[in-house]
């Protein structure tokens, strides 16, 4: 079994396509906004003074600046970088207590509409939403721009980098088989139809974990060289995508709960990858099919505009597409539960479960297939 | 050891690639006859368990080959008509691949592939990539990983297309040498591959069985049937429409035909001694491009 894996990871990895289109990609990646690092080292150190619980004396303190800079401002004079930043600290420090105040107001509002509700799933919803915004606490400021691009990364870019790395480096790992003729030594072998093929989706798995790694390991450095690793300790909140999150997780914890997440839902459209590829005997036929299950939600999220009840509706088909699971944002970026006999059910969790079942389905399948599989006349 | 097909038949829509298909094997070589289309590699690829039957069944020492599964893939090497290799690997490391997929262990694995590099004239070029091979050698590996496993049921389809004159008397002698113990079947159109060393020639028609018969029964069916008439280079015409013709020997006097006729084609001609060529062409009128192939 190891060698077979061995042999399947040495035909998975020689493929130049995979090189070609990962250079590609990180280059794409990497053509973003050119970064100041000296000046960013600088605004971590002025942030360093005011960073924790925000206070009444580090609010009064700012208020200070603020108003100079306002002055200055007014009379037309330079503002330094460090009032700049101590500006845009102030400036965060009233957004973030405005904030928790309206969502003080919220969670008041949620408590009535317990008493009110008119279902037992809709009471139980509300008052897990009405929990889970309480033990919310985004009162601390940190530094964050370093873990906040990596989180970042993940929903713009990496899960793109992901997908097609699965597509263009999985898709053939069956039809390139058949196309070839190969399928005739494979499938007349002792082990053809039975270890060879837990052999490749392994290999597939193991594939798209070095995929994610690699982008993931790139999207460390960039973080670190730019603006090191300060201010995991932020709240989720503390990120614009993410204002109205009901999660309470720290930075750390929500990055790690993504990539979780993110990773899952890869494999499971890895296995996917593998059954479409098993199907079909043209490598172009497999790299379609993969591409259109990952792409079609994303043309339907990203390019088409719709309003009303059909938004409604393709928002819950997306909801619980493997595109929006790898994407992982919105699971976390807002409060959305599935019924589940009358319990309401996460978002994220329903996203690990559906992606588990359909990846354990495909896994299943392919097996299947492959036991039946005849060569083409 | 034996291999038992009952009533196989394999369709594909309306068409019937082979049809109600009954014989036994035993150890030994066994040449497959038939032109294209006759249902050779339909035959070859149910009994490598690559296609499934849509009736009758195939046993091996009694039990169902679909059934047996991994445990029957473990006993057969196989070498199918249109072999298709990994460009990016070596001669070494496809053997080892499919060393691999047939459950060697590694060190068995090594010693079997360097003893069939060898074998089939393959050591110096064996870290050289398959993509760079001639059909030959192609062909060569090919036949190199069909043996790996020691299989006990040998098919190999058209296994000589492709190699030179050389290479097939090799590759015949053998097959000829390792089928004391083991079942080996052959499918050809090229009659000569198996002219020496069949203990049974199957003649395939159309998808059904004609013939199984050891080659000499099989020739002399044919035996008042092949004649030799001397003729003008005008009359050559005349008998190539008339009759199916084999060989055409030229010399100074006109040319001399070979001919396969139930009846004398002429008060001239004379009794020839039958070949599997004459036989081929006797059952299969339509393809003559045999002779061709005669080493």
């Amino acid at each position: 079994m190891f060698q077979l894996l061995k042999f399947e990871l040495y035909k998975i990895y020689k493929q130049k396509s995979i090189y070609i289109l990962f250079i590609l990609l990180i280059a794409i990646v990497s053509s973003g906004g050119f970064v100041d690092r000296q000046n960013e080292r600088a605004i971590y150190q002025d942030y360093q003074k005011f960073e924790g619980k925000i206070t009444k004396e580090k609010m009064a303190e700012l208020e200070i600046v603020r108003d100079e800079v306002n002055e200055k401002f007014d009379n037309g004079e330079e503002v330094t970088s460090e009032e700049h930043t101590l500006y845009g600290i102030s400036e965060l420090f009233s957004f973030r207590i405005a904030r928790m105040q309206e969502r003080e107001d919220e969670i008041a509002g949620l408590a009535s509409e317990i008493n009110n509700a008119t279902s037992s799933y809709k009471m139980k919803k509300t008052a897990l939403k009405k929990d889970m915004l309480a033990s919310i606490d985004s009162s601390q400021l940190y530094y964050q721009k370093g873990p906040a691009i990596m989180i970042d990364m993940i929903y713009t870019f990496g899960f793109v980098i992901t997908a097609f790395m699965t597509i263009i480096g999985i898709g053939p790992i069956f039809s390139k088989e058949y196309s070839s003729g190969m399928d005739q030594f494979l499938l007349s072998s002792k082990f053809g139809r039975s270890k060879l093929v837990t052999a490749k989706i392994l290999a597939s798995l193991l594939f798209i974990l070095s995929i994610v790694s690699a982008w993931s390991l790139y999207s460390f450095a960039k973080a670190y060289y730019l603006f090191g690793m300060h201010g995991w300790k932020s709240s989720l909140q503390s990120l614009y995508e993410f204002i109205e999150s009901p999660y309470s997780y720290n930075l750390m914890k929500t990055f790690f709960a993504m990539m979780t997440i993110h990773i899952i839902a890869a494999l499971a459209f890895g296995l996917i990858t593998v059954f479409t590829s098993s199907l079909s005997k043209k490598v172009m036929v497999s790299i379609l099919a993969s591409g259109m299950i990952f792409g079609i939600p994303l043309v339907f999220d990203t390019l088409l505009d719709y309003g009303g009840t059909t938004k409604i509706l393709v928002e819950q088909i997306l909801n619980l597409s493997i595109y929006r699971f790898m994407k992982v944002k919105e699971l976390f970026s807002g409060f959305y539960t599935y019924n589940i006999f009358g319990t309401p059910i996460l978002h994220p969790i329903v996203a690990v479960v559906v992606s588990v079942g359909l990846g354990g389905l495909a896994w299943y399948m392919t097996k299947w297939v492959m036991k039946r599989r005849q060569v083409s006349i | 050891m034996k291999l038992t097909i009952d009533h196989l038949t394999k369709r594909y829509g309306k068409h019937t690639a082979l049809d109600n298909f009954t014989c036994d094997f035993t150890s030994g070589v066994y040449g497959i006859l038939g032109a294209n289309g006759s249902g050779k590699t339909t035959l070859m690829r149910m009994l490598a368990t690559v296609t499934t039957p849509s009736s009758g069944t195939i046993q091996y020492n009694g039990k169902n080959i679909f059934e047996l599964g991994d445990d029957y893939r473990d006993v057969i090497g196989y070498l199918p008509q249109h072999i298709g290799l990994y460009k990016n690997f070596t001669a070494e490391k496809f053997l080892y691949y499919i060393a691999a997929l047939k459950g060697l262990d590694q060190k068995y694995a090594s010693l079997k592939v360097n003893e069939l590099l060898e074998l089939v004239n393959l050591s110096d070029v064996r870290k050289k990539k398959v993509g760079t091979f001639s059909g030959g050698m192609k062909q060569r590996i090919g036949i190199a990983q069909a043996l790996l496993n020691d299989p006990k049921i040998l098919i190999v389809d058209e296994p000589t297309a492709g190699l030179d004159p050389k290479e097939r008397i090799r590759f015949r002698n053998l097959l000829s040498a390792i089928s004391g113990d083991r079942i080996v079947l052959l499918s050809t159109h090229i009659v000569s591959d198996i002219e020496f060393i069949a203990k049974e020639i199957l003649i395939l028609k159309s998808g059904r069985l004609l013939h199984k018969q050891d080659p000499q029964k099989l020739l002399s069916e044919i035996s008042e049937k092949v004649w030799l008439l001397q003729v003008s280079e005008k009359e050559i015409a005349k008998y190539q429409t008339l009759y199916k013709v084999g060989n055409i020997v030229r010399s100074e006097l006109g040319a001399e035909l070979r001919i396969i006729s139930d009846e004398r084609p002429s008060p001239a001609a004379v009794l020839a001694k039958p070949n599997l060529e004459d036989l081929y062409l006797y059952y299969f009128e339509e393809d003559q491009d045999v002779s061709a192939a005669q080493i």
